[in-house]
């Protein structure tokens, strides 16, 4: 790695530029290829032999492709994780840590959920005698979750569809309060 | 115990045959407050026997109308179908024009949404305490009402019979075991429950204890958790839509309470008038004007996947400008979201209609793909302003 990197502020040029395009394990490959060649040819790759791999190495995913070609029922637009950012209204507890990771497959109900574990009032301590997801049920009502400091959205809907109509940049941000906020 | 037997026509839907039912209640109602009037006016005294004999033969008249005009109604009644489906076919074949369609089809908006439907209501078996099992309950239900709204008499109705230990009422689809979330309106819940039978009664399973563990479905103890889901759905289409609230947040609390009471009561000319004051064309906020995205909910039934099924699909579709007379069709905006259920439904384009197995449903009926998005939205939509399509999968033996 050493080595590559040395090559690569050795020469400015706009050849090494395609070079530095290249992930980690394209660099190694350029390596190798760099140490079978003569020392006769010139120490840094020439623009032909980089396009070489760069081909190379697009042919490989190609192949992958076909193989699970099948059409998907659902086109899912929004990535595997997204960013969610709480933030509370009025005199609702503080979190400690703002923004999470959170599967978009996920429905909301789940995020309410796991913002009451985060908030750490235990229900046990309110209820005594019922199954647990009966108190989460319960509990659930409790909470007002608003998004875009305009509506609670409804507990079956996915986060990534939330996502994808609400976001602000690249997060969605929800408001949590414990008294009704907006409407 | 009473049982109901209803006759119904194969080729006629039930949404139909209310219309048919209906139209005859009203007009039964009118003759009968013309009777009153003419007896009130002319015989204020009852003493003279010939202008007795003048009333009496004047009600004879009437009825013969009466009679008359039954008749007609029945016939128009009876052509009632026929004009559905042709009105329906027409306005569709005129959204395929190529200028966008911007005029409010008033007749076609008014008959959606009184649209109903037969629910057949029985309690669970091993939840009747009482000697005799209760007798069950038929019922028509509006289409855009929502659960918990229309079935106070169902639940005085079958309390007596239940045990005395109760949990919340709800619901259960009788053939596919479906528990029903009351924050969908009637109408979409049988579009998903009942793809293809029309002619006999949706039955629905009336439950009192053991209420679902899920937390999807959520609980319903009052009226005001089904006003607070609905306007924050309400708000939320809003949003999507036209990216702001204020047209709703400004009302007046007066306007915004007989919004409400307008679904509640199942009476659209006042939600119309509501609608109107919401999108005032003199208002000077200009963000009510113009519709930037549809405001839509796919829900997908029956392709055996439970991360799939009966969860709703929202996605961000914006209208074309209207500037150059482009518009979106339903395909348009289906096939990048659904780009596999898309396929299935183009390989059927030849195929017989009661040999399809994929049924794409808007308020009942099954729309071509071709009819223009923004069409639909105008005229389809629920009082939540969101357009439900249903896509129903349909598996074969």
């Amino acid at each position: 790695m050493k080595k590559s990197n040395v090559l690569m502020t050795k020469d400015k040029n706009h050849e090494t530029k395609t070079i530095s395009f290249l992930s980690s394990r394209n660099v190694h490959m350029c390596k190798s290829l760099f140490e079978k060649k003569s020392n006769a040819i010139s120490k840094s790759l020439t623009m032909t032999e980089a396009q070489e791999i760069e081909n190379t190495e697009e042919e490989i995913p190609e192949i992958h492709d076909t193989e699970d070609k099948k059409v998907p029922l659902v086109f899912v637009p929004y990535p595997e994780k997204i960013v969610v950012h709480f933030r509370p209204v009025a005199n609702a507890p503080i979190l400690k840590q703002k923004k999470f990771k959170v599967g978009s497959d996920k429905q909301f109900f789940s995020l309410v959920v796991f913002l009451k574990t985060q908030l750490k009032q235990s229900p046990q301590e309110e209820l005594v005698g019922c199954s647990k997801s009966k108190l989460l049920t319960r509990y659930i009502l409790k909470y007002h979750i608003y998004c875009n400091q305009a509506f609670c959205p409804e507990m079956d809907q996915r986060i990534g569809d939330l996502y994808e109509c609400f976001k602000v940049s690249t997060e969605l941000i929800l408001y949590y309060s414990l008294t009704p906020a907006w409407g | 115990m009473i049982t109901f037997v209803f006759f119904l026509p194969k080729n006629l839907r039930v949404k139909n045959c209310f219309f048919f039912v209906e139209n005859n209640l009203k007009s039964n109602l009118n003759n009968n407050n013309n009777n009153t009037l003419l007896n009130n006016c002319n015989n204020p005294n009852g003493t003279n026997p010939n202008k007795f004999k003048t009333v009496k033969k004047k009600k004879k008249k009437g009825n013969k109308k009466f009679i008359k005009k039954k008749k007609k109604m029945n016939r128009s009644n009876g052509d009632h179908t026929k004009n559905y489906s042709f009105d329906l076919n027409f306005a569709l074949f005129s959204s395929n024009a190529t200028n966008v369609q911007t005029k409010l089809d008033m007749d076609f908006r008014d008959r959606i949404w009184n649209g109903k439907v037969a629910v057949l209501f029985s309690l669970a078996e091993h939840e009747v305490v009482s000697k005799k099992s209760p007798a069950p309950v038929l019922s028509l239900l509006p289409r855009m009402s929502y659960l918990p709204l229309v079935t106070d008499h169902i639940r005085n109705h079958f309390i007596p019979h239940a045990p005395a230990l109760q949990d919340g009422m709800w619901f259960e689809c009788e053939t596919t075991h479906h528990v029903l979330k009351w924050h969908v309106p009637i109408g979409v819940l049988y579009d998903i429950c009942v793809p293809l039978h029309y002619s006999t009664p949706w039955h629905i399973i009336v439950h009192f204890q053991s209420y679902p563990d899920r937390p999807d479905v959520g609980r319903c103890d009052h009226i005001d958790v089904v006003k607070r889901t609905y306007f924050n759905a309400l708000k939320q289409a809003l949003l999507l839509g036209y990216n702001s609230v204020n047209m709703l947040v400004n009302l007046k609390k007066e306007d915004q309470d007989q919004l409400w009471s307008s679904v509640v009561q199942a009476r659209y000319d006042l939600y119309f008038s509501i609608q109107n004051l919401m999108f005032d064309p003199t208002k000077e906020d200009q963000s009510s004007k113009k519709l930037l995205k549809y405001p839509f909910r796919i829900i997908l039934q029956g392709f055996d996947r439970d991360s799939l099924d009966g969860v709703p699909i929202q996605r961000p579709v914006e209208v074309p400008s209207e500037k150059d007379g482009r518009y979106k069709t339903l395909e348009q905006v289906l096939k990048p979201i659904l780009p596999g259920i898309l396929e299935i439904v183009e390989s059927e384009k030849t195929v017989a209609l009661a040999e399809k197995s994929v049924f794409i449903k808007i308020q009942g009926l099954n729309v071509p793909l071709g009819s223009q998005m923004s069409w639909l939205v105008k005229h389809m939509c629920h009082p939540d302003y969101f357009l439900y399509v249903v896509i129903v999968k349909i598996s074969k033996k």
